[in-house]
C-alpha cells in the first residue's frame, strides 16, 4: 500500500537519493511516508488516522460458534422427542447416533411455538443431554450474536408434556455476526469451517449461509453420514459486489466438483463494501430426523 | 409466486396458511423462520430457491442406484462395452462417477432404453443417498 504526502521541510531524500523539496507531493510506501511524517518532514491528509486505519493482512474472525444448534426430531405422534412431565425433562425414541449425546452436553435446540403443551414461543432453548435418549430443556433462549452456555440454566416453571411436533422449515440459527463494510476488499474471501451431526437417514438436511438476506452458501441435502465437516467459501471477484461461492457441498466436506454451474448460491452480488450480517440456518425436511450444527468458524481474509 | 414476510404474534399461523395455500395451488413453497428478528418468510412458486445438485458418487453407489431404478448390471456392462478403451478402463478401475463427466453422459446414451436426463439425475441423487461405507 502507498500513501501520498506533501513535503513541509527539506532535508530528506527519496529512495533514489534525490532531495525532497518543500511543497512537493510525494507518494511512497506507507512505512516511508509514516517515517517522514513522524519526523516532521511532511504533512499527510487525515493523519494520524490514515496510519492507524485497520488493515486486514491476516484472516479476521467473524464468528466462532462453539455451542451446538440442534433441530431435534419429533413427529408429534410416535417418533422423536417426548416431554416426560417433569419440568423440561425429555426422552428421545432413539439415539440421534450412538454416543452422540457426548457432543450435546449443552446445546441450543429449536422448539416450535407451544411446545410441550406450554404457551412458550418458538425459539432456540437451552438443553443438556444426559444420555443418548434423555435430556433436559431449560427456559434460557438464544437470540443472536455469540452463543454462550448459560452459567446457571433455569428450569421450566411448568411441567412440559407430550410429543414434540417439530417444524420442517428452515430456521436461522447463529446470526447477527457483523462483517464490517470493506473487510473483504475487492478480492477477499469469507471461509466457513463447519461441523455437523444428525440422524443417519434419508432425510434431507441443509445448512445455508447468509449475508443479510442473501444466501451465499449451501451444504446439502445431507442424508446419510451427517457426522461430518465442511469448508466452503464466498470470494469477491475483483469487485466488492460480485462473488464466486463454493459449489453446493455434500458429505464430505468442501464445495463439490461439477461440470455445470448450477445457479445461486454459486454466485452472488452482495455489496460487501457496506456492513453485512452473517448468519447460518439449519433445515431438516422430515421431522422424524435431527440435524445439528456442532461448530462453525467463519473468517474474512482481506484482498486489496 | 411471492416472497411474503410475516411478523407479529400470529406469524406462525399466517406463514403456515400461506405455505398450505401455495402447495394447494400446486406451487412449491419454502418457509424460513428467523427467530432473532421475529420474522417468518415464505417463498412460493418461482421465488423458491431451487438447486440442481449433481453429486459425485462411488461406483458401488451408482450401480446400486441403477439396479434400484431398474437398470441391471448386464445393461450397464453392455453400455460400457460401447465406450472407448480409455473409458472402459476408467469404469473397470472403480472411479468416483460425476453426473456431468462426459463418461456418464455417454454411458447414459449407450443404455437401452436411454434414461431421460431427469431420470439420470434422479439415479445420481439416489446413489448419493446410499451410505458408501456401510452395506
Amino acid at each position: 500500500m502507498t500513501t501520498t504526502c506533501t513535503i513541509t521541510k527539506a532535508g530528506r531524500c527519496d529512495t533514489y537519493g534525490r532531495p525532497l523539496l518543500v511543497g512537493q507531493s510525494y507518494t511512497s510506501s506507507d512505512d516511508e511516508i509514516r517515517s517522514l511524517w513522524q519526523a516532521g518532514f511532511c504533512s499527510v491528509t487525515d493523519a494520524p488516522t490514515i496510519f492507524e486505519a485497520p488493515t486486514y493482512p491476516y484472516p479476521q474472525q467473524i464468528a466462532a460458534i462453539g455451542v451446538p444448534f440442534c433441530i431435534l426430531p419429533g413427529d408429534g405422534s410416535t417418533t422423536g422427542l417426548q416431554f416426560t412431565g417433569s419440568a423440561g425433562a425429555f426422552t428421545l425414541s432413539a439415539a440421534i447416533l450412538a454416543n452422540a449425546w457426548n457432543l450435546l452436553k449443552g446445546a441450543w435446540c429449536y422448539m416450535p411455538a407451544s411446545f410441550g403443551g406450554s404457551a412458550y414461543p418458538a425459539g432456540w432453548y437451552w438443553a443438556v443431554f444426559s444420555g443418548d435418549t434423555a435430556g433436559t430443556l431449560y427456559v434460557n433462549t438464544y437470540s443472536s450474536r455469540v452463543p454462550v452456555r448459560p452459567a446457571s440454566p433455569t428450569n421450566f416453571p411448568v411441567n412440559l408434556s407430550g410429543r414434540l411436533n417439530q417444524t420442517t422449515s428452515e430456521i436461522t440459527g447463529p446470526s447477527g455476526f457483523l462483517i464490517p463494510g470493506g473487510a473483504l476488499g475487492p478480492n477477499g474471501a469469507i471461509k466457513a469451517y463447519l461441523r455437523t451431526l444428525g440422524s443417519n437417514g434419508a432425510t434431507n438436511k441443509y445448512l445455508r449461509l447468509y449475508l443479510d438476506a442473501t444466501q451465499v452458501g449451501q451444504i446439502g441435502p445431507i442424508t446419510t453420514n451427517p457426522n461430518a465437516e465442511y469448508l466452503v467459501s464466498i470470494r469477491n471477484q475483483g469487485s466488492e459486489a460480485l462473488q464466486c461461492n463454493s459449489r453446493t457441498s455434500y458429505v464430505t466436506g468442501v464445495g463439490s466438483v461439477g461440470g455445470t454451474v448450477s445457479g445461486a448460491p454459486e454466485y452472488s452480488s452482495v455489496d460487501t463494501g457496506s456492513d453485512k450480517s452473517f448468519s447460518i440456518s439449519l433445515q431438516n425436511n422430515t421431522n422424524t430426523g435431527s440435524f445439528i450444527l456442532l461448530h462453525a468458524d467463519a473468517t474474512v481474509t482481506y484482498g486489496a | 409466486m411471492a416472497k411474503l414476510t410475516f411478523t407479529g404474534p400470529t406469524r406462525e399461523a399466517d406463514a403456515e396458511a400461506a405455505r398450505a395455500a401455495a402447495e394447494l395451488a400446486g406451487d412449491a413453497a419454502h418457509v424460513h423462520v428467523i427467530p432473532a428478528e421475529k420474522v417468518i418468510r415464505v417463498y412460493t412458486g418461482a421465488d423458491v430457491v431451487t438447486f440442481d445438485p449433481r453429486p459425485t458418487v462411488s461406483k458401488w453407489q451408482f450401480v446400486q442406484a441403477c439396479a434400484a431404478a431398474g437398470i441391471s448390471e448386464a445393461q450397464l456392462d453392455a453400455a460400457v462395452a460401447l465406450l472407448t478403451p480409455k473409458r472402459q478402463r476408467f469404469w473397470r478401475l472403480g472411479p468416483p462417477i460425476d453426473r456431468d463427466n462426459p463418461f456418464s453422459s455417454r454411458l447414459r446414451t449407450n443404455l437401452t432404453p436411454v434414461p431421460t436426463p431427469a431420470a439420470w439425475n434422479a439415479i445420481f441423487l439416489a446413489a448419493a443417498a446410499l451410505d458408501p461405507l456401510t452395506v
